[in-house]
Parts: C-alpha cells; sequence; structure tokens
C-alpha cells in the first residue's frame, strides 16, 4: 500500500520543483483533468476492494477520462455552453459514490475482523 | 497480482501528484503577461526616471539641511529651525507671497440689457472646477478676492452664500490672482479651455488681466485648527 502513496509524493514534489506555469486560459482545463484522475484513483480503489480490479481498464481509464473531461470543456468553450460543469458534476457524483462505497466495504472489513 | 496493482496504481498516482502540484502553483500565484506596448513602457520609464530624479534631489536637499544641522553650534541650531519653520509657513501659506503670475476677472456678461429678475452667481461647484483647472494649469498659489487657497481651504455654500475659507465671497467682480511659473502657458491654456464655456453658461466671463508681473498674494490670515493634533508645550 506504501508504494502509491510514495509515487503521490514524488509526483508532488516533482511538480513543485519543475515549477510548470500554464498560462490562466488553460487552467480550467487542468482543474478538470485534476477532478477526472482523482475520481479514476478513487474508482480504482473501490474496484480493488471489490475484486474486480482491471488493471487495463485501469490505466486506459485514466487517461481516457482525463482527455474526454478536457476535450468537452474545449467543446464547450468553443460552442458557448458550459460544458465543463457536466465533467466536474459526473466526476462529483461519482466521487461520493465511490467514496461512499469503499467507505462501506471498510466498515464491514473492520465488523468482520473485530467478530474473528 | 498484487504487487503489479500496486506499481500501475503507482503510476498513476505519480501522475496525479504531478497535476495537483502544477495547478497549486499555477493557482497560487499566476502569470501576469505585461501586455504594455513600447510607448506605455517609454511612458512607464519616463515616470519612474522623473521619480528617481526628483527623489535624488530630495535626498540631497535633506542630506544638506541635516549637514547644517550638525555643523551649526547650538546657538545657530536654533537658527536653523526658525529658518526651517520659515520656510514651512511659506509652503503652507502663512506668508505674503510676490511672484510672476495673471490676474483674472470674474465678472457678469455684458448682454447690454438690464435684466431685473437675473442674480449673477458663481456657484461653489464652478469656483471648485475652476480652481482645479488652474492646479492642473500649473498655480503656485491662488487667492480669490483677499481669501488666499491653501490645502485646507473649502468652497461651500451656505443657506444661499458661497464662502470660501468661511468668508463670503465678494461682489462682481472677483479678482483671482495666480502665481506661476509658467504665466504665459497657463494664459493660453485657459484660452482653449472648456471652463470658459462653464462660465459662459452661468452667464459669467472670465478676463486675464495682468501676465508676466510681479503680483502680490496676501496671507492665509485665520487661524488652522488641527482636529487631535495639539503643539507640544515642553
Amino acid at each position: 500500500m506504501w508504494l502509491p502513496a510514495v509515487g503521490l509524493i514524488l509526483g508532488i514534489i516533482l511538480g513543485a520543483i519543475l515549477d510548470i506555469r500554464i498560462p490562466s486560459v488553460y487552467l480550467n482545463y487542468l482543474s478538470i483533468a485534476v477532478l477526472a484522475s482523482l475520481d479514476t484513483i478513487v474508482g480504482g480503489i473501490r474496484a480493488h476492494l471489490q475484486h474486480v480490479y482491471d488493471e487495463k481498464v485501469f490505466v486506459s481509464g485514466f487517461f481516457f477520462n482525463i482527455i474526454l473531461a478536457v476535450g468537452l470543456a474545449f467543446l464547450g468553450v468553443q460552442l458557448g455552453v458550459d460544458l465543463y460543469l457536466a465533467a466536474i458534476f459526473a466526476f462529483g457524483v461519482r466521487l461520493f459514490q465511490n467514496i461512499a462505497v469503499i467507505r462501506r466495504i471498510l466498515l464491514k472489513k473492520y465488523e468482520m475482523r473485530k467478530e474473528k | 497480482m498484487k504487487k503489479k496493482i500496486h506499481f500501475s496504481l503507482a503510476a498513476v498516482t505519480f501522475f496525479f501528484g504531478l497535476l495537483l502540484a502544477v495547478q497549486y502553483t499555477n493557482v497560487q500565484d499566476p502569470i501576469v503577461v505585461d501586455t504594455r506596448d513600447i510607448n506605455q513602457l517609454r511612458d512607464e520609464l519616463k515616470k519612474q526616471e522623473e521619480l528617481q530624479t526628483h527623489l535624488v534631489a530630495e535626498i540631497k536637499k535633506n542630506e544638506a539641511q541635516l549637514e547644517s544641522f550638525h555643523m551649526s553650534l547650538d546657538n545657530e541650531y536654533a537658527d536653523v529651525l526658525n529658518e526651517n519653520i520659515d520656510q514651512r509657513r511659506e509652503e503652507i501659506g502663512l506668508t505674503e507671497v510676490k511672484g510672476k503670475g495673471l490676474m483674472i476677472t470674474i465678472d457678469v456678461m455684458d448682454f447690454g440689457i438690464v435684466s431685473d429678475n437675473f442674480t449673477p452667481y458663481l456657484s461653489p461647484d464652478l469656483l471648485n472646477r475652476f480652481l482645479n483647472e488652474l492646479k492642473s494649469l500649473g498655480a503656485e498659489e491662488i487667492c480669490v478676492g483677499d481669501e488666499r487657497i491653501i490645502a485646507t481651504s473649502a468652497v461651500r455654500e451656505v443657506n444661499g452664500r458661497v464662502l470660501l475659507n468661511h468668508t463670503p465671497l465678494p461682489s462682481f467682480p472677483i479678482e483671482i490672482k495666480i502665481i506661476t511659473n509658467h504665466p504665459l502657458r497657463m494664459e493660453s491654456g485657459l484660452d482653449i479651455s472648456y471652463i470658459q464655456d462653464d462660465f459662459a453658461l452661468e452667464n459669467l466671463q472670465m478676463k486675464i488681466s495682468k501676465v508676466d508681473e510681479i503680483i502680490t498674494l496676501p496671507a492665509y490670515s485665520k487661524p488652522i485648527h488641527f482636529q487631535g493634533i495639539e503643539s507640544n508645550e515642553k
């Protein structure tokens, strides 16, 4: 379980060191990408706990979700419709659902361990 | 199998951390693009250079003063201080000043007809605008009638009378004396100023009578009250 945490910390350190600058116009896309990746990670953890984890689905889902969300936001800007709200809404709802499922599974595991 | 899960998850979390850090740095201090063109930059540079020369002059002046404070003996110390006080009194308008400038007379416009129901009126708003115009044209010292304009001077209307420095304005024609470093420039500035039209709307006209002559402005005669500030009597 420590390896993903190390990855996260390494990523944050690298991002802070590199000091990558993005024009404020594109900052919206980045925030949507962050949301999409957060959703995918939480989804991956849930799938792992439910024993339905598939690596291909997870990794492809991660990048595909980001690209889709950013693409949708871009399309929204071109059309003058706030389509990024759709992405935020979808990811937000799924995030909460996945976290709820994870919480229940962990609670169940905790109770089972207590009974033993 | 389990290790594989952790490895791909680690790769993804790494990427996520990267995104997070980039997002954080960009949100904390976004790039501000400098969109000024060369003329604006040149103006800015000029302004800063002027400010710099001004500051350097100020520093020199203060250093010279400091030097004289140090150099002076005890009895001369008072002289330097008195000189300083005189200078300040002159700056805020408590002394009579003489200098090159112009005299402006504001009078009722002469239509050649005498009307009974017409009272000429110089509104405080118009007078304020006129004083601002004079200041913006480079007036050093201004005096309206016998009232010297200082930093705390106010034009007010009380019960239908226009007060300047708490004194009613004199009746028409009103004389305004101005000391300026560039009397001719000020005269031409007033010639093309919209303030003439504003006067005309109120049936008033402005005449510039003396240009480029030495004129004398009276001192500000009333006591200056500061709220919350008292002199130290020790």
